[in-house]
């Protein structure tokens, strides 16, 4: 034992600090290494800030595509008062929208409302129910000259959000009403003027005649009785407003589709050959390859047609992945030993075998196929709701087709085909030619411009992969499933 | 450090030739050695951010050398490995003998121990693990463990009696 321990103390001793010069090739190689994944690194961030803007830009732009019309109401009775505008009244009110500058806005107020009838929703309403007369009764059009039209600046008329305080205030007040001649049309310009520089302005009316005011204030009502307590009691709801949840086609039968996906996949192959001397290299094949996961991923433009036809292009990533497996239950390996000795003052080389070694080796290879492809298929829509199918059929054009791993050559021994590594082998083509694909897809609004959807595929390639000098004919389906997001642009 | 290509070089070219070393003992062939000292250079610089201060950093360095050595010898590992040594008669060995080799002379020597032996005899010998870390690193039995060093310590006296023996030694 002390001798074993003395023989490990020496080798310890002249072996954990040895020091022997590594090849020159070893640093460059490290410093290739560490700029390719310093590049791999960088391409990941600038994918995902990129997809994260895309995301951002298209959700951005599709909420500020559609500003629901702000819809204020009574709870009580028929006679609700509506300003329907461009802007919400949260939006629009608290802050002056200018972009909707030029845009009209209406105000409908019922036969009862009076100025207290008008919360602090919108100084709008006010200021139409300041054009109101003392008389109160049913508008009518002015029934000499043309009837006037209001429209209302945004630019001019900045609506404010007024206090609780001043709600009591105008309350209490008497009703701000406007002063006009009889059947005299009114002047946009001054009223507009007149809610920019005095919104409390007393303005008296001798003959209610209340015009149609088509852009602004179209149809105006009165409250049939201005000093009924009982309005001031009336609770002031917000109407909810019916979401719009899914484009309409019907009114855009045409359309363009931008959709981003990826996920799972699955490739199936078939290996066959009409050769009886290569059946047992068949099943050799067929017993050391195995199927894996993988995934797919890319962007996909498409064109809608007539509500329901479209025609699909892109740009697709498959990767299939197969497990090499492979024990070879006879490996022998001779250790030999070339000795040069001097005899006579010349070298001579004695070859010597210093011992075989028998055994089992196991190899195990993750087989990749990586294929960028450009899809063009057809499909047909069908909706329901918020959701719907879409069925699609096509082809698919390689363009590039990658390949890594190792497979078994007919005569029982590994070989790569990783394009440069050394004793490889070329086994597949550099391009897989056309694949026809089928898809069914599910879909679902998240926004009437903004879907999700999820779309189990098949593709076949329509050629075999491999060479023809192979002397096994390898076929490759490919099973997966696309999750992704749809704009509507 | 991570990102500087000059500091990388330094500290490439102050522990290279120690960790090629390693390397070469646990490696088949030195072509192999080599692919073991860049893959484990590489976790360095891209592990370097994990390095906690705690024990020496060529320690650090060592163990990730040592630990890219046996996932190679993992991939590549002979399942089920018995070999013609077995039969090797124990014979004594001075250790003058072994005193009287250079440090290359030795590696040749620990490179031509079968795989599970080298493997062994370097965790166990050189890096002073116990048979018991061996046997979970490996995935072995710890009486593996000891019978593939005793064997390795058999095979190896055998091959210095040898050169002790030959003419010109």
């Amino acid at each position: 034992m002390d001798q074993h321990s003395n023989i490990e103390a020496l080798m310890r001793q002249k072996l954990y600090d040895a020091e022997v010069t590594p090849p020159a090739f070893v640093w460059p190689n490290v410093e290739a290494a560490l700029r390719k994944r310093k590049r791999r690194i960088f391409f990941w961030i600038f994918s995902g800030t990129g997809l994260a803007i895309l995301c951002t830009v298209l959700l951005v732009r599709d909420g500020s595509s559609h500003h629901p019309a702000p819809q204020i109401a009574l709870s009580t009775e028929s006679q609700l008062p509506q300003v329907v505008g461009a802007s919400s009244p949260e939006a629009g009110l608290n802050q002056p929208n200018h972009s909707n500058a030029g845009q009209k806005s209406q105000v409908v107020l019922p036969e009862t409302s009076t100025i207290q009838d008008i919360p602090t929703q919108t100084t709008v309403a006010r200021q139409a129910l300041a054009f109101s007369t003392q008389k109160p009764g049913k508008a009518q059009k002015i029934k000499n000259g043309t009837p006037p039209t209001f429209s209302l600046d945004h630019n001019a008329v900045q609506p404010t959000l007024l206090s609780s305080a001043e709600t009591g205030l105008l309350a209490n007040e008497a009703s701000p009403t406007l002063s006009a001649p009889a059947n005299a049309p009114f002047s946009v310009d001054a009223i507009t003027e007149d809610f920019s520089t005095d919104q409390t302005s007393q303005v008296s009316v001798e003959k209610p005649q209340m015009p149609f005011l088509p852009g602004l204030f179209t149809p105006l009502y009165f409250p049939s009785n201005p000093g009924d307590p009982s309005d001031l009691t009336r609770k002031y709801v917000r109407k909810k407003k019916e979401p719009q949840t899914c484009y309409n086609f019907t009114k855009h039968p045409n359309a363009w589709f931008v959709d981003v996906y990826t996920g799972p996949s699955f490739a199936v192959k078939a290996l066959s050959t009409n050769n009886p001397e290569y059946k047992d290299y068949l099943q050799r094949r067929r017993s050391t390859e195995r199927r894996d996961w993988a995934f797919n991923g890319g962007v996909r433009g498409t064109l809608m047609i007539d509500g329901h036809f479209m025609l699909r292009m892109g740009l697709h990533y498959e990767q299939m992945t197969e497990v090499f497996e492979f024990i070879d239950p006879n490996t022998i390996i001779v250790d030999l030993q070339d000795r040069i000795t001097i005899v006579n003052g010349q070298q001579v080389v004695v070859h010597d075998t210093i011992g075989v070694r028998y055994g089992s080796n196991y190899s195990k290879t993750y087989n990749r196929f990586g294929m960028l492809e450009i899809p063009v298929q057809a499909g047909v829509e069908l909706r329901k709701g918020r959701s719907g199918f879409s069925f699609n059929a096509g082809v698919s054009f390689n363009m590039f087709f990658w390949k890594r791993g190792a497979i078994l050559d007919p005569f029982g021994t590994t070989r790569f085909f990783t394009p440069g590594k050394m004793n490889g082998t070329e086994i597949f083509q550099k391009r897989t030619s056309l694949s026809a694909i089928g898809s069914v897809q599910w879909f679902y609004h998240l926004k009437p411009n903004l879907r999700i959807y999820a779309e189990p595929y098949f593709r076949q390639i329509v050629q075999p992969v491999n060479r023809n000098s192979h002397p096994i004919g390898t076929h490759y389906g490919v099973g997966g499933i696309s999750i992704g997001l749809t704009k509507i642009l | 450090m991570r990102g500087s290509t000059q500091c990388q070089r330094q500290l490439y070219e102050q522990f290279a030739g120690k960790m090629y070393a390693v390397c070469l003992r646990y490696a088949r062939t030195p072509s192999d050695a080599a692919d073991i000292l860049q893959e484990g250079f590489v976790k360095v610089f891209t592990k370097m951010g994990q390095y906690q201060f705690q024990g020496s950093f060529e320690g650090w360095i060592r163990r990730i050398m040592v630990n890219t050595a046996l996932r190679t010898y993992q991939r590549q590992r002979f399942d089920h490995e018995t070999s013609g040594y077995e039969t090797l008669p124990e014979s004594p060995v001075e250790a003058d003998a072994i005193a009287s080799l250079s440090e290359a002379e030795l590696l040749t020597l620990i490179n031509k121990l079968p795989d599970g032996y080298r493997v062994v005899f370097n965790m166990v010998a050189i890096e002073g693990f116990s048979h018991a870390e061996v046997a979970e690193t490996l995935g072995i039995q710890e009486s593996t463990s000891r019978s593939q060093l005793t064997k390795a310590r058999r095979w190896l006296v055998e091959q210095v009696e040898m050169l002790h023996k030959m003419p010109g030694a």
